[in-house]
């Protein structure tokens, strides 16, 4: 009878529900176009690579591609290189993160702030431009290699499994790092003076409380940094030297070969560990209970002691020094002739036509996608913190599903759904857009959510209070007021979109050739100096769109 | 002055949220230019009534009709009360200015007449020469005359107002209530003032209502509500109290009250005839008094300025006795032997009371 009484409720509750989604009927017809366009641009593409890796529509189900993947070594490599690699540069990064977070949260010196920018420095490049610069250094005509090869008289080049994982440490770092900082920085500083007060040493109360309270963030930060590493398409191509890995030897199989249901089952093995651990992530890994500040608290970390900061700093310099590094070699790769070889100064690699229309071409279209992406992820983050949408949690977790799918399976399941009919959108810039914005939209959909709860209801109430109706209270007063989301959403999708490759690779055609992806075909072919010149300029231009967005910022006093 | 009797009309109003019945039928009217406080524990419906009222709410059963109009069924957009939030609710992105016109310009009141409007309703809160300030620029007092001005231009029938005074330092709610006050009187404003501060409610009200899991404990003026309260809980959450159990006897013509342990001499109440009863005196009623007739050990003593309370042991009942401090310190130390006169017209509480 109870149960009878409780499904009576949730039906009179659904009922109510659903009057109220259409009482706001402008509303009601976004939240369907919205749902409608997550499914096609979302999971749809999914479903296709897993419908293909059966053989669906050309042969009919068959398990003979799976046979293949596990009866041929070389793809069956594939898996365990890309397993192996992304749990080494995990590792390596969650090391590296704890060690520059410990110092760079408690201390506000020059020295941290520099640490922390140079750590945060590869954001704004390609995730392959670390394998242009070990290329620069430890290639084949290496500078570094031809000193060892002639001191040592051996045949060492980066090229490889290990180029690799070092390239995938370097370009991910700034992501673990990012999380681990920011849950060390919410800890309260109380908790480690109560330990030392009890009389443990720093040592001890970093292993016994610091880092069982960062735990989950911790966690957190290795999945996220493992899923890319999995995903990494760009490094194995350019620096694998011919090892195969599952995205790239995906990316073959489609190019090459036109092996499609292939292709399908290597995306298959990228997504199952992606989707698990995002699965993991939203329901089990709870970090509720470590929230460990509250309200104001004055007081801030204790220095590290002599004897921590000696080990702490050591690796954070040579890290951080390698990154620069890096850098360096670009931009000297950049300006002169042949690195290493001639190194007389020249602007010859900036003149490039294909180079800068390829540029003009990704910044145009990063530009409409992060509009795109940060419009509908403030209008679906308010219309989901504040409607009864029923079935939204599961378009939440759809929504922010796109951010977990690895590139290279989003971008086959585009080819498989858009090249024939009904769409025929193969090779537009349309379809690249479409392609960026909805991979990124979880992000703007993410903040947006959380500054709506931030924002007090009775704001909303006032407006109506005053004689304004639905639409114009969100026009008048929250999109006002979640501006800081929207720009968080714009920059985030904007930043990702200037140097994305593993899906959008699969979209181009002739014309619409992006930079991003222009840059690595020249890096494949080891043509450093141009590959260099427009890397350069790249980064150039993600980093005056962020300066003029901090500008923008102190302007409009709207905080980021 | 006073305009009609059932201006503001709330009969029968029922709101359940889930298995709670936040509101369980409420029926007040209000007059034009009163105000009418709302008073009661958090949990006790307070806050919903008030949002029933501003449309926030959907009832679930029962009609609220204001100016013979009924507007139960109105969105809040389109309903003439004006709503002030606990935390204001400025909108952070527009000026004093903005926030003021905000309604007017959905109203779409030309620009000369709104410019005229704000700068009254500005003057009105006395915040001339503000306009151009955030919200985030102003103190809370100066941003709750915001909120107050903001609905005051549109002209409200009702005005309602929800723990407007919670966010202030104990001055400033001072302040702000006389402002209300004065506002009300100046303006012949109808208010309905939501408070969980008893002192407020009976300091700023015409009438206040105390409520009690969504059903109205008494509606009375304020005098009435602490002289003479409906029944325990009214008694004890307005102010403080002794409440004694016992029963009225006669000896030898005279009335006497009788608890179990001690007993003392009443007029014979014209209320009521009831055997058993429940005295509520309020301790500034007990008198330290040399001459008085019960005596007590003085138990625990609390001093608070501008009087001191005791707490009087008689014959192992404690009674709580408030002494002004006229002359400094209060005269007393604990354990000392003392006479209390109890008044002779205690308030009988009649009906069981309701638990």
């Amino acid at each position: 009878m109870s149960n009878e009484a409780s499904r009576q409720s949730r039906t009179a509750k659904l009922a109510s529900d659903l009057r109220q989604f259409w009482s706001e009927p402008w509303f009601a017809i976004l939240t369907m176009i919205l749902a409608g366009a997550i499914l096609l641009f979302i999971v749809t593409p999914v479903f296709a690579v897993l419908y293909k890796s059966f053989g669906m529509d050309a042969s009919g189900f068959t398990l003979d591609y799976y046979r293949e993947f596990f009866s041929r070594t070389y793809y069956f490599d594939s898996m365990m290189n890309s397993l192996g690699a992304a749990v080494i540069s995990t590792i390596i990064v969650v090391i590296l993160s704890v060690s520059i977070s410990l110092y760079v949260t408690r201390s506000t010196s020059f020295v941290s702030r520099f640490y922390r920018g140079a750590a945060l420095l590869p954001l704004v490049a390609p995730p392959f431009i670390f394998s242009l610069s070990l290329i620069i250094l430890f290639g084949r005509n290496g500078i570094v290699t031809s000193v060892i090869n002639s001191t040592f008289d051996v045949e060492f080049s980066i090229y490889g499994f290990w180029g690799v994982v070092i390239a995938q440490v370097l370009g991910y770092f700034p992501i673990g790092y990012m999380l681990v900082e920011s849950t060390m920085r919410n800890m309260n500083p109380s908790l480690e003076h109560a330990s030392s007060d009890l009389g443990a040493s720093q040592w001890k109360t970093i292993r016994k409380v610091t880092l069982p309270l960062s735990q989950t963030g911790i966690t957190k930060a290795g999945l996220l940094v493992f899923v890319m590493a999995l995903a990494d398409f760009s490094n194995p191509l350019i620096i694998g030297g011919g090892e195969p890995f599952l995205a790239s030897e995906a990316y073959l199989l489609v190019v090459g070969q036109q092996n499609l249901e292939q292709a399908a089952v290597l995306g298959v093995f990228l997504i199952v560990p992606s989707l698990i651990i995002f699965i993991f992530q939203t329901y089990i890994l709870d970090d509720s209970g470590l929230e460990t500040i509250s309200g104001e608290s004055g007081a801030s970390n204790a220095p590290l002691s002599r004897r921590v900061k000696t080990v702490v700093m050591t690796i954070n310099t040579l890290f951080v020094s390698f990154i620069i590094l890096m850098f360096v070699m670009v931009v000297l790769g950049a300006f002169v002739k042949i690195i290493g070889i001639n190194n007389t100064f020249t602007l010859e690699h900036f003149q490039n036509r294909n180079g800068w229309d390829s540029l003009y071409t990704s910044v145009f279209v990063s530009f409409v996608a992060a509009i795109l992406a940060a419009t509908i992820g403030m209008l679906q983050g308010y219309l989901f913190a504040r409607k009864p949408i029923p079935g939204k949690k599961a378009l939440e977790f759809l929504t922010l599903f796109g951010l977990a799918v690895p590139g290279t399976v989003m971008g086959i399941g585009y080819v498989l759904i858009f090249n024939g009919s009904p769409f025929f959108l193969t090779g537009t810039v349309l379809l690249i857009v479409l392609n960026m914005t909805f991979r990124k939209i979880g992000v703007g959909l993410e903040a947006s959510i959380s500054k709506m709860h931030q924002i007090d209801t009775s704001m909303e109430e006032a407006s109506s209070d005053l004689g304004s109706g639905p639409y114009r209270t969100f026009g008048k007063v929250v999109v006002p007021l979640l501006s800081p989301a929207f720009i968080a959403g714009f920059i985030y999708t904007f930043m990702t979109a200037m140097v994305s490759i593993s899906s959008v690779i699969f979209l181009i055609a002739p014309g619409t050739n992006l930079a991003a992806v222009y840059i690595l075909n020249l890096a494949e072919q080891a043509r450093v100096g141009m590959a260099s010149a427009m890397s350069f300029v790249l980064i150039v231009i993600v980093l005056s769109c962020m300066g003029l967005l901090k500008y923008i910022e102190k302007k409009t006093g709207v905080s980021i | 002055m006073s305009g009609h009797e059932n201006f503001l009309k709330l009969s029968h109003l029922y709101k359940y949220f889930g298995d709670v019945k936040a509101v369980n039928d409420i029926s007040i009217d209000i007059e034009q230019g009163e105000l009418i406080s709302f008073i009661g524990p958090s949990g006790c419906g307070k806050t919903t009534l008030l949002r029933i009222v501003g449309g926030f709410h959907k009832q679930d059963q029962g009609s609220i009709t204001l100016d013979d109009q009924a507007i139960d069924q109105l969105p809040p957009e389109q309903r003439p009360t004006g709503m002030v939030f606990q935390n204001y609710a400025l909108f952070p992105h527009m000026t004093v200015y903005k926030n003021v016109e905000y309604g007017l310009k959905i109203e779409k009141v030309d620009k000369a007449e709104r410019e005229k409007r704000i700068k009254e309703a500005l003057a009105q809160v006395q915040l001339e020469g503000y306009e151009e300030r955030k919200p985030s620029e102003l103190s809370g007092g100066q941003q709750q005359r915001v909120a107050i001005a903001r609905c005051l231009v549109l002209k409200p029938k009702v005005l309602l107002l929800d723990e407007p005074l919670s966010n202030l330092d104990a001055n400033l709610r001072m302040i702000m209530r006389e402002e209300i006050r004065r506002l009300k009187e100046e303006l012949n404003l109808t208010i309905i003032f939501v408070t969980h501060d008893q002192e407020e409610a009976l300091s700023i009200s015409d009438r206040v209502i105390v409520l009690k899991d969504g059903t109205v404990q008494q509606l009375d003026r304020p005098d009435n509500i602490y002289n003479e309260p409906s029944n325990e809980f009214v008694a004890n959450f307005v102010g403080h109290a002794n409440i004694l159990s016992g029963n009225l006897a006669e000896v030898d013509g005279d009335t006497y009250f009788k608890t179990g342990k001690f007993s003392f001499k009443v007029e014979q109440p014209s209320n009521t005839t009831n055997q058993d009863v429940k005295a509520v005196i309020r301790p500034e009623r007990i008198k330290l008094d040399p001459e008085g007739q019960l005596e007590g050990k003085i138990a625990r003593i609390v001093y608070n300025g501008n009087f001191t309370r005791y707490f009087v042991d008689i014959q192992g009942e404690e009674i709580m006795v408030d002494d002004f401090n006229a002359h400094g310190l209060g005269s007393y130390q604990r354990n000392d032997q003392i006479k209390l006169s109890f008044p002779d017209q205690p308030h009988y509480i009649l009906e069981e009371d309701v638990q």
